[in-house]
């Protein structure tokens, strides 16, 4: 075996490799946009949240930033699982 | 007949070995989930299918909501940032997506901005699918979900506080 005939074969096998990856990604496509599209049914229920979207001023030259920075404050979702749960026991 | 054997090998190398790490994507995952999920499905009876979508969609919206108001959070943190480094006339160094210097708070209250509003885009395309066992142990299966989302959520809601906490110290 000698140096050109293993040069040949990688490049045939690096080439080959290339084509099917391009064409099985070709192929694929269509599948992923499919398991893109959402499948799910709309709820007939609107999900109750108790937890309202919080709303601020915009920021500009005016604002305070360190007052503006201490309103952040992480809203507390554990109601919305406990109703969600708790409409799980009621359904089945 | 050494040159086919040849072939062959690297054929098995070059061309096959890669081939098997390159095809696996997440839409790959997803898409496997969903079908196993659906193939479940297939022996439930039709009142626990429709249930089941009805919870699936209201999993889907929690998510949503939830993600919607981090990611508010995520732009008036962004905000702040932005209006702190005008009036300080602050002239940030251009990121090469590699090096950071998290030692210059400005740099620093970026990058985990940037980190946690990545976190809520990623937790907001995430798809929750059941884990099926069985139709005696549905409610488990779906309460299991919803404490995944939960799990997650906790997760997100961290990174938000970190990032919450760098940019609170940087304009105070």
């Amino acid at each position: 075996m000698n140096l050109r005939l293993i040069i040949i074969v990688i490049f045939i096998s690096v080439a080959a490799g290339i084509g099917i990856f391009f064409f099985s990604n070709q192929k694929s496509k269509p599948a992923e946009q499919a398991s893109q599209t959402p499948t799910t049914n709309t709820a007939k229920k609107q999900l109750p949240s108790t937890t309202p979207l919080p709303t601020h001023p915009p920021i500009n030259k005016n604002s305070n930033l360190g007052d503006e920075a201490t309103k952040l404050t992480t809203p507390d979702f554990s109601n919305d699982y406990e109703s969600l749960k708790k409409e799980v026991d009621g359904s089945f | 007949m050494k040159i086919l054997l040849t072939i062959f090998i690297g054929v098995l190398i070059f061309v096959i070995s890669p081939l098997t790490f390159a095809r696996t994507t997440p839409e790959d995952i997803i898409q496997e989930r969903r079908q196993s999920y659906e193939q479940k499905l297939k022996n439930y009876s039709s009142e626990s299918q429709v249930k089941l979508s009805e919870f699936e969609s209201k999993i889907a919206k929690l998510n949503k909501l939830q993600t919607d108001i981090l990611n508010q959070e995520m732009e008036r943190q962004s905000e702040l940032l932005e209006e702190y480094i005008s009036r300080n006339n602050i002239e940030e160094r251009q990121a090469d997506g590699i090096s950071r210097n998290l030692q210059d708070p400005v740099e620093n209250a970026r990058y985990w901005i940037t980190y946690a509003h990545e976190a809520v885009a990623y937790q907001a395309a995430e798809q929750y699918i059941f884990n099926l066992s069985s139709q005696a142990n549905i409610k488990g299966d779906v309460k299991a979900q919803i404490n995944e989302l939960n799990a997650d959520m906790n997760i997100l809601i961290g990174k938000v506080e970190k990032s919450r906490k760098i940019i609170q110290g940087l304009v105070s």
